[in-house]
């Protein structure tokens, strides 16, 4: 084995430096080259998105009358949430790309990129606004992933009615297309988000919401009063369009209670606020349900304590009375201890039994429980009304 | 009577040879490389890892490529010497071989006229081209016909490309996120256009400026003018090459693009400066034209040497719209070096008569007719971009 090495040593030394050289020079090379190929890839779809990004700045520019250059930037964030059509739920768009676009050296106007919702979510629509008369002067579809032959219906005579809306209207309602209300609805969500933005970013003033509270009544309907306890009549709208809303017990929009369109989201804020500050109807007390073969009727009253005053109530097979004696279940405390009395619900069957003995919903309060009478007085009006409708008497 | 040598270059006084021996041409012609090796660092490693676009090791890259193809070259010379001469049996005398031998010099040159991501299999199979085909089978050193290092590099070329453009070709990490650059190299984009435009030959590229520095996609370590001229500077006074060679073959390219240039209607001078200062003409012209083996001996030879290899570098550039128009004229030449050397031996030594009227002729009539059907051809090929006198430009 000396020998041979002696003899062969230098040979297979360089032999073996030499496959040495061949392996891992492969190995590096290889590493080398797919660190090279990544790069080429990123650099690859980089130039492909401002190649895309040229392309759809020069549409957005070509919207304006006279505009030389987009300068692009971040917009201020809104959150604002609206309505989908259809009882979808509610959808809040953002802003993905913003432009402020300049004629030379002076700005003439922006161009926001909503990221709207129709059908489907992925509606990036680009909404060219103008300074000089604060409307939208055109739009740009940038991306959408709506069924494709819903959203094909959407001709270019009806892209044509963003050309001059001026964002300044009382109300903006897009068209619809028949047989594309959702992606239409989309369109309409985008222009009044970007609407918002503007009003941030600008000195523009989106004008008051016109709506106008007419009249409140209770719900006295079994099948929606639990969570629908009010009813309000309102007109709203440019054209004053009359309806009837459905409210919470905190004045909160829970839905239409005619066939009208759907309030927007700033109609329902207005909306509550008018509710809750109009005094036409009182929340201390509401119906929790009603059994119609049982003639079982829950309801609840806000008295003193937090945990409402729960009485449940038989009515009697005439449907124009009470059968038996009501349950009540109370943790009131009349008044933080004033109340001379007897402990809950002393009160509270006091006022009740007065309603009984004449059946007249008047009744008198108990001295120091004042709010826990009222409450009852409350409960007691809406029980002699929900008798009224049941029995159909005046 | 004048004696003359008729051996094999280079011929050196052997008073001279401390001073002025082939070891020290040798070791004046490695520190020549230096400016381009690192340039070629900077340019493909240290620029790209300050710039973010390349990792740590891969900054090394061009370097670790450069010294490899030394190393693998003188590693297949060490194996042909074991296997051929049954005297080297130890490292020392092995080692003493390869130095005179100069084994090293072909995979360097090699490896610097490659693309950056060439892998190093390719290398390998170049400087197997280069070293064991080109140089060693002809004799070994002062032997062969051919330049190695363009025999290695003309192997991969027809034969290998495309593994090198799929595993990156010559563009570094910060020269693929350029969005203008139109080709991988400016001579592939010549090789893809019939204009002469200076918006698509330079503009790409930045400006002359840019391919004047070097910092332009090419071979590894062949686009900097600056630093191949730096080089030149210090090989001329260090007379390790004939200063002449490289003027007369740039200066004859630079004249014959002109001419192009005007004949297509392109008469700027920016178009023949675009000539020079692209592709390897000036490396070459610089390393392998004025390589001392393969080129004629006499001057008056190397200078007609370098007039045919201007005038077939443009043929095959302009006409032939190849990219590698130096390396196959130099190649090309090669083949012909013994018969110039023979030719202008006689010319110079026995001037202008009977006898070396005809081939004066020749040669002068080979020259320009070349030269003629480059300039007939390319004019027929290429035009400018022609602009419009203002007093037309209402008409359309």
């Amino acid at each position: 084995m000396k020998v041979f090495l002696s003899k062969n040593g230098l040979l297979i030394g360089l032999i073996a430096i030499f496959i040495g050289i061949f392996a891992i020079g492969g190995f590096y090379s290889r590493y080398v080259a797919d660190q090279h190929a990544v790069l080429v890839l990123k650099a690859q779809q980089e130039q492909q998105e401002a190649r895309q990004e040229a392309t759809r700045v020069a549409t957005y520019l070509a919207l304006f009358s006279e505009a030389t250059r987009a300068e692009k930037y971040i917009a201020t964030t809104v959150t604002k949430t609206y309505n989908l059509s259809g009882n979808r739920g509610v959808f809040s768009p953002t802003i993905i790309d913003s432009y402020h676009i300049y004629n030379d050296d002076m700005e003439v106007g922006v161009v926001y990129v909503v990221g709207s919702k129709g059908h489907n979510e992925g509606l990036n629509i680009a909404y060219a606004i103008d300074f000089a008369t604060d409307a939208c002067i055109g739009v740009v579809v940038v991306a959408q992933a709506e069924t494709p032959a819903i959203y094909g219906t959407l001709d270019a005579a009806w892209f044509n009615q963003f050309d001059n809306i001026l964002l300044d209207a009382s109300s903006i309602e897009i068209d619809a297309v028949a047989e594309a209300t959702e992606s239409s609805k989309g369109f309409e969500i985008g222009l009044l988000y970007a609407r918002e933005v503007y009003a941030v970013e600008s000195d523009f003033e989106i004008p008051a919401n016109g709506i106008s509270l007419v009249s409140m009544t209770y719900n006295y309907d079994p099948t929606s009063f639990a969570t629908a306890v009010f009813i309000a009549n309102v007109t709203h709208g440019s054209e004053g369009m009359t309806a009837s809303v459905f409210l919470s017990r905190t004045y909160d929009y829970i839905g239409m209670a005619d066939d009208s369109a759907a309030l927007t989201i700033d109609e329902q804020t207005a909306l509550k606020t008018l509710a809750a500050a109009s005094g036409l109807v009182s929340n201390k007390s509401w119906f929790v349900s009603y059994n119609a073969d049982t003639r079982v009727l829950v309801m609840n009253a806000k008295g003193f304590k937090a945990t409402p005053i729960v009485v449940t109530i038989t009515l009697n097979t005439t449907l124009d009375g009470i059968e038996g004696i009501p349950i009540i279940t109370s943790t009131e405390t009349y008044d933080n201890g004033d109340y001379d009395g007897g402990p809950a619900p002393e009160v509270e069957y006091n006022l009740l039994n007065q309603y009984l003995a004449d059946g007249n919903f008047v009744v008198d309060g108990v001295a120091d429980a004042t709010i826990t009478s009222n409450a009852m007085k409350q409960l007691i009006y809406l029980l002699d009304h929900f008798i009224i409708t049941l029995t159909g008497d005046e | 009577m004048a004696r003359f040598a008729n051996g094999k270059a280079p011929f050196l006084r052997k008073a001279d040879e401390k001073t002025y021996g082939t070891q020290v041409i040798m070791r004046d012609f490695l520190i020549g490389l230096l400016p381009l090796i690192g340039f070629a660092w900077y340019k493909n490693g240290i620029k790209v890892y300050i710039e973010g676009n390349a990792t740590f090791l891969e900054m090394f890259y061009p370097i670790i490529f450069i010294i490899l193809g030394g190393i693998i070259s003188m590693i297949i010379e060490g194996l042909f010497f074991i296997i051929t001469d049954k005297e080297i049996r130890s490292f020392k005398s092995l080692m003493n071989r390869l130095s005179l031998s100069y084994a090293m010099i072909p995979g360097i040159l090699l490896a610097m006229i490659l693309p950056l991501y060439t892998p190093i299999w390719v290398l390998i199979f170049g400087c197997i081209m280069a070293t064991l085909v080109a140089k060693l089978l002809f004799g070994g050193f002062g032997y062969n016909i051919f330049n190695p290092a363009l025999i290695g590099y003309a192997a991969i070329a027809f034969t290998l490309m495309g593994v090198i453009n799929r595993a990156g070709g010559a563009l570094n990490g910060s020269e693929v996120l350029v969005d203008a650059i139109a080709g991988a190299t400016p001579l592939s984009t010549l090789s893809t256009t019939n204009v002469l435009s200076y918006q698509t030959l330079v503009a790409p590229y930045g400006s002359l400026w840019n391919f004047f520095i070097g910092t332009i996609p090419g071979a590894l370590a062949e686009t900097s003018a600056l630093a191949c001229i730096i080089s030149f500077v210090w090989l001329s006074a260090r007379k390790v090459i004939k200063w002449f060679v490289p003027v007369i073959y740039i200066g004859t390219v630079f004249i014959l693009s002109w001419l192009i240039g005007i004949i297509s209607g392109q008469t700027g001078i920016w178009f023949p400066t675009y000539s020079i200062l692209s592709g390897g003409l000036m490396f070459g012209a610089i390393f392998m034209a004025t390589e001392p083996v393969t080129t004629p001996k006499n001057p008056l030879g190397k200078m007609v040497f370098a007039l045919f290899l201007g005038v077939f570098t443009v043929l095959f550039r302009f006409v032939g719209q190849y990219p590698e128009g130096v390396a196959t004229s130099i190649i090309f030449m090669n083949i012909f070096s013994m018969p110039i050397d023979k030719w202008t031996g006689v010319i110079r030594t026995e001037g202008v008569t009977k006898k070396t009227i005809i081939k004066i002729v020749i040669l002068v009539i080979l020259i320009i007719a070349i030269a003629a059907y480059a300039l007939f051809k390319a004019s027929s090929i290429y035009t400018a971009t022609i602009e419009l006198p203002l007093i037309m430009r209402g008409w359309n």
